[in-house]
């Protein structure tokens, strides 16, 4: 059992001369970078600013955090992107400064951000970085629960998943001040490994970035289970390779609040033969909140026998909500099935009326249509810890009449 | 009288569509409503359940003495008005259980009732489901999704059945059906034909008023009540036509 984790060193990276060369150098790429604009095809519809806001800039803050509820199971918590507290005993815990050099080595090649402005500076600037590995099978799922609440905040976490281990990993973010969570989890899933990844994010009106990379090893599974509420400004990424006979499996749901905006980034690309992809996310928008998915899966050369469907949906609560929706398939191999769709949609009239029209009040009709709506999702999703966020988050019927 | 008519003048984006319409319908009576097509049937269905997109511009309607026109659609349906659809929309992802749970409930609470046991409700909507040859996943299944034509009348009826409501307007329930399928859903109108309860059978043909016998029969035409009779005259109308029977009615 690994439990009350010393704090990692402050800067993040161990001070050894491989590790600083790399970081001076990627310090070096961040200078020469600007934040991503419109132009950017996968920003195109994303509402930075509120990352930039002044109230949420600054690094190293602290921030004087409630009580925390506590927690079942296996968890570790992350304050303001350094782990201070854990509790497991399938996972071993590992901060950067106890790796050795050939596994630093190895992370650091599979960390390559190429120009990915927030990646980068989450490398460069990393409060702390945690190594979870996985050798065998893990019964009860990880929790990793962050808060921020002060300033930039930037936890990286690296988790690596022996060949035919199992396990399950579920992130749950708020905050609790101005502040911007520019996270980043990296998954390696050895050959036939298999994780599921639960996301809970509560929507507590801060900014939040969060990229998930996962690299799939021949015959390995994911099955992502994600639940966004948006903030101020949410994105969400995942940009997932897929090899030799791997499975990907992402289903979610948007949550947008009023005044929100909240992205999905979805990278899929598959390279290696006999991948399978299954995306369906369906988002909830109500007044004043935006919403946008763009999801991209590209089928190299060497991915023959691929199967992947994409379906993003979105259903507008509001004439002021508005949403972005892009699905895009780019297949360089003629062995595929491949398909996407996507849809904008507001609650069906007639259906309205034929519910009402049984004596059920607008409200609980509006409601039975939400759920409805969201049906095809929930029902992938099996973390019981992530179900019991999303219920308590799900609008009632006093929200949906609004 | 369970629902009482008078001067009902409604439009349609500027078209009027019933012009001056009267009719009572008393408690325990059965009522037929024809008429040639585009006469206005559904238009009167549809006002009456309280569907958006008409305009009222004169005219009353009260059922047992409250003013229905005034009320919104749940609250009708609470008041005891039901419409059985001509054409029922699907509803992927509600179950027919979730549905039928939710509405009863909504219901009773409406009437001050505690809500029915799910125990309760799921003996007696497999009971009804079985009378009208639905099948046996049908409560699992998703409101009217992938059903027949015919199957969605009949899940009509098994509301009709479940929700007990007490004046009910059946909007062409026998379009669709082959004969069998015609008989189930009489055999549910009839099973509810009771003295405090009152229909009214919007069709176009006299067939369903061989198994569900109407205690009056009104033809709608021009936007009112053109002529009304006993049953026979769905018969007057199958053997000379609309034409024929209001021939010299002054519409």
């Amino acid at each position: 059992m690994n439990t009350a984790l010393a704090v990692c060193q402050s800067g993040g990276w161990a001070e050894d001369a491989a590790t600083l060369t790399w970081h001076e150098r990627l310090a070096e790429r961040l200078a020469a970078l600007t934040p991503p604009t419109r132009k950017d095809e996968f920003w195109r519809y994303s509402r930075l600013s509120a990352c930039f806001a002044p109230e949420r800039t600054g690094r190293g803050l602290d921030c004087p955090f409630p009580s925390p509820e506590p927690l079942a199971g296996e968890w570790i918590r992350l304050d303001q992107g350094r782990p201070v507290a854990s509790h497991t005993r399938a996972w071993r815990l590992r901060p950067w400064s106890e790796l050795d050099e050939t596994t630093r080595a190895r992370w650091r090649e599979r960390l390559e951000p190429g120009e990915d402005f927030f990646a980068l500076r989450n490398l460069v600037e990393a409060d702390a970085v945690l190594l979870l590995e996985l050798e065998k099978t893990a019964d009860a799922p990880l929790q990793l629960h962050y808060r921020h609440g002060a300033g930039w905040v930037q936890p990286l976490v690296l988790v690596e998943l022996a060949p035919g281990a199992r396990g399950a990993l579920v992130e749950t973010f708020s905050s609790f001040g101005p502040s911007t969570q520019n996270g980043a989890a990296h998954f390696w899933l050895g050959e036939g490994a298999e994780l599921t990844h639960g996301v809970f994010t509560a929507g507590d009106g801060q900014a939040l970035l969060h990229r998930v990379r996962a690299r799939l090893c021949a015959h390995a599974r994911l099955d992502v289970q994600a639940f966004a509420s948006t903030g101020a400004y949410q994105r969400l990424e995942w940009d997932v390779t897929l090899g030799k006979s791997s499975t990907l499996r992402l289903s979610g749901i948007t949550q947008g609040v009023p005044g929100g905006s909240n992205d999905v980034a979805l990278r899929i690309r598959h390279a290696a033969p006999g991948a399978a992809t299954d995306v369906l996310w369906r988002g909830l928008v109500p007044a004043e909140a935006h919403s946008a998915v763009i999801g991209r899966i590209l089928i190299e050369p060497a991915g023959q026998r691929t199967d992947a469907a994409m379906r993003l949906d979105h259903l507008l609560l509001a004439d002021s909500a508005a949403a972005d929706v892009k699905p895009e398939l780019e297949i360089y191999a003629d062995d595929v099935a491949c398909g996407h769709g996507a849809t904008l949609g507001r609650l069906d009239d007639e259906a309205l009326f034929y519910l009402r029209s049984r004596g059920i009040p607008e409200a609980e009709a509006r409601q039975l249509l939400i759920d409805a709506f969201l049906a095809p999702v929930l029902q992938r999703f099996t973390l019981a810890e992530v179900l019991r966020h999303v219920q308590s988050r799900l609008p009632r019927p006093d929200d949906a009449a609004a | 009288m369970m629902i009482s008519l008078r001067n009902l003048t409604v439009a349609v984006e500027g078209r009027r569509i019933l012009d001056g319409l009267d009719l009572d319908i008393a408690a325990g009576e059965v009522h037929a409503l024809m008429g040639p097509n585009g006469a206005g049937k559904s238009t009167l269905a549809n006002v009456l359940a309280g569907r958006e997109g008409y305009e009222l511009l004169e005219g009353q309607a009260l059922l047992e003495g409250r003013d229905l026109l005034a009320m919104e659609p749940e609250e009708r349906a609470q008041a005891g008005l039901f419409l059985s659809f001509q054409h029922p929309v699907e509803i992927p992802g509600v179950s027919n259980l979730q549905f039928l749970r939710t509405a009863l409930d909504c219901l009773r609470k409406a009437r001050g009732e505690p809500p029915l046991d799910s125990a309760a409700l799921l003996r007696a909507a497999r009971e009804v489901a079985q009378l009208l040859g639905l099948p046996a996943d049908f409560l699992k299944r998703g409101v009217n999704e992938g059903f027949s034509g015919g199957e969605k009348k009949r899940n009509e009826i098994l509301q009709m059945l479940l929700l007990e409501p007490r004046f009910i307007i059946l909007d062409e329930p026998d379009s669709g059906l082959d004969v069998d399928a015609l008989k189930l859903v009489a055999a549910g109108v009839n099973r509810l034909r009771h003295p405090e309860r009152a229909f009214l059978i919007i069709t176009h043909y006299p067939r369903i008023l061989e198994y569900v016998r109407p205690d009056r029969v009104h033809i709608l035409h021009g936007g009112r009540i053109a002529r009304s009779g006993e049953a026979d005259l769905a018969h007057q109308i199958e053997a000379g036509g609309y034409a024929a029977v209001l021939e010299g009615t002054a519409v």
